[in-house]
Parts: C-alpha cells; structure tokens; sequence
C-alpha cells in the first residue's frame, strides 16, 4: 500500500472531485455552487457547512495557482461581504445563513511552508488548510482532505469533549458535553472519532452513536438493533434541544451499547474509579457479620412486647 | 479510549491521543438527603410504602432517586411503572456506572432496579460493596432524596445500607411478628450506630389510634433496653386501593390521591420533610459527603 499527495495536477480534476462530492472536504458540507466569478475574484466552490455557514473553497492545482491562493482569499472574503445581498437572492433556499460570516477552505495536493505561513499572518480570517491524498488499496484509489493548517484547522484537532465551535448556543454545548461525558463513561475502550461537528463513537469495532452538532441544536444519531447489530432501517435520530431528549437520547446509546456487549460477548472495560480514594485490600465485612449472625431478642425483650394494657394490635395477649 | 481525528470518509489521518475526562466530584453539587426503608419481616407494605413515598415526594417538586436495595429480589420497579431493561446487575458487573442504570419512572423517580433470581445479588462481598458505594456520587449529586428500599429482615447488606442512609424508616405492621421483628432491626442497627436516627411507620392499622399504641409499645421497649428514642411519622390504614394500585402498578398517590392511604401517606411525607428542615438548618453548609462516601466509611468500620 503506497501513500502520499495525489497526482492531482489539474486544477479541473480536482474541482470534479470536490463538486461531485464537497462531503470529501469536510464532511457535512454541502455544495450551493461552484465557479462563481464576483468581479475579478474566483470562487472555486460556494458551498454551505452543517451550521449553514458559508464557505468559501479555493483550489489549488499547481504551484503557481497555489501562491496566488492567499490573495484570493483575502480578495474573496470581502467580496463576499460586499455582494452577499446579492447571493442571497440568487441563491435562495440552498441551506445558507447569509447573515453569517464567511469562512474559507483552501485545498491544494500539497502546501509549502510559505504559503502556511502566510495564511498565519492573516489572523483576521477563518481559513482551513488542507491537502488532498490518496492511498491505493486494491487497486482503488481513497483519498481524504487532510487539514494541515490555518487557525480552524487547529481547533477542530481539540479533543472530542470539547463541545464543537458551530454549536453556539451555549446551553446547548453544556448538554452536548454532558453527554458525550456519560457515553464515554460507559467503557473505556470507546473509540471516538472527531472532526468539526461530528463525533462517531464506536464500541469493539462496531458503531455506537453519532452526535451531530448544528448551531442551536444537536441530533444523537443510534444505529437500530433489531436482532441484529447492522440494520438496513434508518437510524433513530433524537434532536436535543433539552436535558428530555438528553436523557433520553443516552438511554437509546446505552440499550445500544448493552447490545453490542451481548451480542459480540464482549467485556466491559473496567472502569475507573472516579473519585480518590484510598485502597481498601484489606476490607472485610466479618464483624458485620458475626453483629447480624448473633442478634437474638432475649426471653424479657420479647416479653416486654407482650406487657402492658390492652393488645396494640393483633395477635398478642 | 481512542480518539482520533475523523477527516472525510471516515479516514483517520492519524491522530490518536488519550482522552482524559474530567471526572472528580463537584465540591458545590446538591447531595440528596438518604431515606432508607427497611422492615424487620416480610410483607409489611415497605416496598408499597417506599415507592408511594418517593413518587410523593416527586410529586411536591423534589428530583428523587429510588434505589431497590433489594438486590436479588427487585420488584420496586414494577410498583413505580418500569420496565428492568437495565439494572443493578449491570453496575455490579462493570458493565454500566450507576447513574447510567437508572431509569425513569412515568411517576417521577429515577430508579436502579435490582436485578431478579440472581443469588449472587443478595451476598456482595465487601469489596463489590466499595465499587457500588463508588458509583452513587454520580448519580446522586443534583437530587433532593435518595429513598432506599432495603430487603427485608436483617441482612449485613441490609444493615450496611441503612447505616449509611440519613434516616432510617422502619416499617411495622400492628402484629406481634412483626413489630418485634422491626425491634430486632432497630436493635442491630443501634448496637452499630447509636446515633441512627430510626422513624416507625405503622402500616395496615385496622381502627383509629392503632399506630399510637404499636408505636407506644415499641418505643418503650426501645427505650428500655437499648436507651434509643424512636421518630413516629404516624400509620398507614389498610386500604383496598394499596392492592388495587399494585395491579395497576400506577402508585395510590397517583391513581387515588384522595384515597385514606394516600392522605396518611402524606402526613407521613410531611413528616419527613419536617425533619430535614430541621437537620438542614443545622448542618448548612457541611454537606458534602453523600451516600456513596458514607457507605465506604461504614464499610471500613465493619471489619
């Protein structure tokens, strides 16, 4: 198996790739148009991201195109600012909040030094750094875009507790974390994949729940177990917008996750103990135990109930 | 655990790292306060008692959890409406935390149902008593009451749970068996703990002013021999609703709020409620041990 940047020279093919499916960007990401020419700036792709928010993509194909890129960047975002009335119009409906500051990918097989750090210095704007590379296996061609740089990109290698930046609402990142928190503390081998608004969490190899971050909101997504742990029915999807739907969102992951146990015969990873406290090898419940063992009532105790005036209730004289 | 980095397709770049939780207690959460229903014998309406309880309390606003301390022989869940799809033996075998077992019940409470026809439940050793005593504080921080229903008779789990519980509630019936069985309870518990706070409650009382006289009687004995003072938070009638709401599995406080049952079960609430006024006001701002940690304390002392 051989890795390493993609022989994509041509810009044209590059652009096939990333129209015919902008989700090989960033997952989410959804395509509002491409080759738009506002002035003399290019847009590569207009696209929308899962907190509809719009996103500007540049494409890089040679080195050439690759150091005009930041340039274009800068002379995109304004544009954008100065004409988004105008999108908005012409593009009604595609799943974009105009009102939303713009954000940019920029996308080249690979990024020298320099140009990573230019886009440093523009600290201004919110620009993703990513190269695209393949792998061949079995004679297919994968290929995934790699962030590699630029502000964004930093952030959304933060580690998966971390409530993503497109959910803004700020009660809902405290659900969102509480939880994630009580999904990865049912085992601790829980594997979870992260990226800007998703996290996949998997137990023993097989998918356990999604979490879906939009920008109020967020959807838990629970593959269905119906007899078996790979269903052809859609996933049970909760949208939380409250601790209700939390609770009731980790309850389908934990039946879920239960299930995946049993069916798999997999043992739980122990797990640790959460608070501090001290070892306890020596615990014994011995004088407990002799205490139960030999409490009797003695001969006056039990007389003692059967004194006095008058039977408080049955079965005594 | 793993984590890594999802990039398009699901393809890990490569990004793994040790994710570490924030765990640890919360040194300002609400811990509940523990109520521990016991009985000396079998079949004196304690399990009845104790989920009308909790669903009452729920009812007044309270965030409740019930935990069926009766662990081989569950059937609080069935009283409060749930079905076990998760229960304590999950949290014993490591499969699941506590907190994650309880389920909620229509009528309010959260509740860890114990398990069912599992003998292994009903004798834990102690160190399998540590990692549950571990795993309350998860579960009961942010709750009002933690009602426990232990099982019944004098068990070293039974007496280990009421140890550990703020109040002690024992439930008697106005027969003989019966009330010199809860003496014997309230006896053990005291040879451990003198300072447990042990309340009566006197349920299945025929004709008015019964509960006052097996309360009289019991307290006398108490006194007597072991020098204890007892709470009196009143009787429970016998009422044909109790059955009725069992097989409706709808608690009488929900199903027949005006019923006789159901008021006596109030006055018993506010009651109880009386006494943590109390207490509260004394101990403001001391809290901040709860269940969990007070069991592992009792645990260490009961070698």
């Amino acid at each position: 198996m051989s890795m390493g940047p993609m022989p994509v020279s041509k810009r044209t093919t590059l652009a096939e790739l990333v129209v015919k499916d902008p989700g090989l960007l960033e997952r989410g990401l959804v395509l509002v148009e491409s080759e738009i020419e506002i002035g003399p700036v290019r847009l590569d792709l207009l696209c929308a991201d899962p907190g509809r928010r719009p996103v500007l993509v540049y494409l890089a194909g040679s080195p050439v195109e690759e150091q005009e890129i930041p340039l274009r960047v800068l002379d995109g975002d304004a544009a954008f600012r100065r004409h988004a009335p105008v999108l908005r119009k012409l593009f009604p409906g595609k799943g974009v909040d105009w009102d939303l500051p713009p954000r940019s990918l920029v996308v080249a097989e690979e990024l020298s030094r320099r140009t990573m750090e230019r886009f440093q210095a523009m600290t201004a704007l919110e620009v993703d750094l990513l190269e695209m590379r393949s792998i061949r296996v079995k004679g297919e061609l994968l290929w995934a875009a790699v962030p590699v740089g630029g502000e964004a990109a930093l952030k959304s290698l933060l580690p998966p507790e971390e409530a993503p930046e497109a959910l803004e609402d700020p009660r809902s990142r405290g659900l969102w974390n509480r939880v994630l928190e009580r999904i990865l503390k049912l085992d601790e081998g829980l594997e979870v994949l992260a990226d800007k608004f998703y996290r996949e969490i998997s137990a023993h190899g097989v998918s356990l729940a999604t979490l879906e971050s939009g920008s109020r909101n967020f959807k838990v997504i629970v593959p269905r177990t119906n007899g078996s742990l790979e269903s052809d029915k859609p996933p049970l999807v909760v949208r939380v917008e409250g601790e209700e739907e939390a609770d009731r969102a980790v309850d389908l992951v934990i039946r879920r996750y239960l299930a995946i146990q049993e069916k798999l015969g997999a043992s739980p990873r122990p797990r640790e103990a959460r608070l501090s406290w001290r070892d306890e090898e020596d615990l014994s419940l011995q004088g407990l135990e002799r205490a139960v063992h030999s409490s009797r009532l003695t001969e006056e105790e039990i007389s003692a109930f059967l004194e006095g005036e008058g039977p408080p209730g049955e079965g005594m004289n | 655990m793993k984590l890594g980095f999802l990039g398009p397709r699901g393809k890990k770049p490569g990004l793994l790292g040790r994710l570490s939780l924030h765990g640890g207690r919360s040194p300002e959460a609400k811990l509940p306060w523990t109520l521990a229903v016991a009985s000396g014998k079998g079949g004196t309406g304690k399990t009845v008692l104790a989920s009308n309880l909790a669903t009452q309390l729920c009812m007044d606003g309270f965030k409740v959890a019930f935990f069926d301390a009766d662990l081989g022989v569950a059937n609080a869940h069935l009283l409060l409406g749930v079905q076990a799809t998760r229960t304590i033996a999950q949290v014993l075998s490591g499969r699941l935390p506590l907190k994650e077992a309880a389920l909620p019940s229509p009528f309010g409470p959260w509740i860890v149902p114990g398990g069912s026809g599992i003998s292994d439940l009903a004798s834990l050793s102690a160190h399998e008593f540590l990692r549950l005593a571990r795993d309350f504080r998860p579960w009961e921080e942010g709750m009002d009451f933690l009602v426990l229903d232990c099982a019944a008779g004098i068990s070293v789990q039974t007496v280990l749970f009421l140890q550990a519980a703020d109040d002690v509630i024992v439930v008697t019936n106005p027969d003989f068996t019966a009330m010199t069985d809860a003496y014997a309870l309230i006896k053990v518990l005291h040879q451990r703990d003198p300072a447990v706070r042990v309340h009566v409650v006197v349920n299945r009382i025929r004709y008015a002013g019964q509960e006052g006289h097996v309360f009289d009687r019991l307290q006398s004995v108490c006194r007597r021999f072991l020098g204890k003072d007892l709470g009196f938070l009143g009787g429970i009638p016998d009422d044909d609703e109790v059955p009725r709401s069992v097989g409706a599995r709808v608690p009488f406080v929900v199903g027949a709020p005006g019923s006789e049952v159901a008021l006596a079960l109030r006055s018993v609430k506010e009651k109880i409620l009386g006494l943590r006024g109390a207490v509260r006001v004394e101990e403001e701002g001391l809290r901040r041990e709860g269940y969990g940690e007070r069991l592992a304390r009792v645990l260490r002392g009961s070698a």
